[in-house]
């Protein structure tokens, strides 16, 4: 039943604004930090434009986008009322929101994986028409945006509930929005790594930090999840 | 054979307000197309929704097929409150998806098109351009997907025009035609229930006021007589045999029930009397409901 749920999920997905976001999204960083690149002299340093992708992905596209995303696929069942005939069709409902919460988690590993293809297409046009600095990247560019995928997790699943805890697609846009500007407020505090939105930006940190943003990303994630099933599955339409 | 549906003092509140469905008792016997009259705020989409799953009884009990309710949801199809479709994608891309979740051929999409009429390059195009008339066929087509044994229909006139109202009457009879299936048609008009009802149950602020056969409950065929001579028509009637209503309004046709027109004719004619208006009439669902809801209050 999970995987009947699971393709209609994502056949409901076909010419909707949330597929739309999810290929826009991670084009517009990376146009973003090409045309920065772009406009300075000297060589380019293939390694630090990753680094700059990958900051500007997890820093603001990355928690905007999951506030979006969730909304988006939230009201796909919202907006026309559909819950009403969803939920009573034979089947667990459990697996109804854990098809949701996989098809979410699915679209951002998608755009992740969308962010590496055009960061790399990006680099080797640049390379065309500007001097290459041979200096080696920072870090493993694919690892780093997986896991600021695995981190994304909990801020994922937070975003998702509300968006279809609520019909209106205010409360989960307000959630999303303070969360991304209390997260830049937060950036240089000591405790801001245990904030759910820096979570990501913990990767390209000290590996201390990734390894407890990464732990608390996907482990919180997972528990939210579960408890997002719990309380959906209960409620009454 | 137990019936299609049947709730025993079924009760829901939403908070301290006053109970939305009240110790509510229906039966609804199968192949019926049972009409589920209330107005607004009756309590008949409350009803439904604790038939179909989507809210929880604080007391009472559901049954479907002699089964309860859990046990037997595979068997419903449902259409409540709007036509709930996936604006984005085609009237066929809605079937498939309602299809794969019951796990269902895809020519059963086909199948369900054809009972609503609802062509195929119709189907091709994308719901969100539907007329409202389309909007209900199309999700009355994805309720009937399985091909249910019970059909809960929730206001599936409303807001339709005069055309999308026929064809939807149209519709609605033709269903348990096609196979054994029973119809919950919850509706304020009362003129259209009236037209495909085999049996009624009329809601009033939670509770079921009363619930019967539609043709038990509009009771015998009245014929109305008009005479130049009321009087003597009336005495002529009454020593035949017949009954005839005296407590009529002024200048009303007098009403003579249990008999057939032909038959007071025929009589009044012999005796000499002038006929100047003969017809038959029924008590109509409306001023079943104004009596019923008159006598509740």
């Amino acid at each position: 039943m999970l995987i009947r749920y699971l393709v209609t999920e994502i056949l409901k997905l076909r010419r909707s604004l949330a597929l739309i976001l999810c290929l826009a999204a991670p084009t517009c960083v990376v146009i973003l930090t090409t045309l920065m690149r772009l406009d300075k002299d000297g060589p380019v340093s293939l390694g630090m434009f990753g680094m700059t992708s990958a900051a500007f992905w997890a820093f603001a596209m990355l928690p905007l986008t999951l506030t979006a995303l969730s909304v988006l696929l939230a009201q796909i069942e919202h907006g026309p009322r559909t819950w009403n005939y969803l939920l009573t069709l034979p089947g667990a409902r459990p697996q109804l929101f854990l098809a949701k919460a996989l098809v979410m988690l699915g679209l951002v590993i998608g755009m992740t994986l969308l962010l590496f293809v055009e960061i790399r297409i990006a680099s080797a046009m640049m390379a065309l028409v500007k001097p290459i600095d041979p200096a080696p990247a920072p870090f493993d560019l694919p690892t780093t945006l997986g896991k600021m995928a695995i981190a994304s997790l909990l801020v994922a699943m937070l975003q998702l509930w509300v968006a279809l805890r609520f019909r209106s697609f205010v409360p989960p846009l307000v959630f999303g929005i303070a969360g991304t500007f209390v997260a830049i407020a937060a950036t240089s505090a000591k405790q801001g790594i245990y904030f759910p939105w820096l979570l990501a930006v913990n990767m390209l940190s000290q590996p201390e930090r990734q390894d407890f943003a990464l732990w608390m990303g996907g482990v919180g994630g997972l528990a939210v999840m579960l408890a997002m099933l719990v309380h959906l599955s209960r409620r009454e339409a | 054979m137990s019936a299609a549906l049947e709730t025993s003092a079924l009760t829901k509140r939403f908070g301290k307000a006053p109970a939305a469905v009240d110790n509510l008792s229906i039966t609804v016997p199968r192949r019926a197309i049972y009409g589920f009259l209330g107005a607004n705020g009756a309590g008949k989409t409350t009803t439904l929704k604790l038939v179909l799953g989507l809210l929880r009884p604080d007391a009472g009990s559901i049954r479907l097929f002699g089964k309860p309710r859990a046990e037997a949801s595979a068997r419903i199809g449902s259409l409540i409150e709007t036509p709930s479709l996936y604006d984005h994608l085609t009237g066929r891309e809605n079937l498939d998806i309602a299809r794969r979740l019951l796990g269902l051929p895809p020519r059963e999409i086909d199948r369900v098109l054809e009972i609503v009429d609802l062509d195929r390059s119709a189907a091709r195009r994308r719901a969100g351009g539907y007329s409202l008339g389309m909007r209900q066929r199309l999700a009355i087509a994805r309720a009937l997907l399985g091909s249910p044994q019970l059909l809960i229909l929730d206001e599936p006139a409303n807001g339709l025009d005069p055309d999308g109202i026929r064809d939807m009457r149209t519709l609605l009879r033709r269903l348990p035609e096609i196979g054994d299936m029973t119809l919950i048609v919850s509706s304020h008009l009362l003129s259209e229930v009236e037209l495909v009802a085999t049996h009624v149950g009329l809601l009033h602020r939670g509770r079921l006021l009363v619930e019967a056969p539609l043709d038990q409950l509009r009771g015998d065929e009245a014929v109305e007589v008009a005479t130049a001579d009321p009087a003597q028509s009336a005495r002529i009637l009454i020593d035949a045999g017949f009954s005839v209503v005296t407590n009529r309004p002024a200048n009303a046709p007098m009403l003579v029930t249990g008999a057939q027109p032909a038959a007071i004719a025929s009589l009044l004619v012999a005796r000499g009397q002038s006929l100047s208006h003969l017809s038959t009439r029924r008590q109509s669902l409306e001023t079943i409901y104004h009596d019923q809801i008159g006598r509740a209050a």
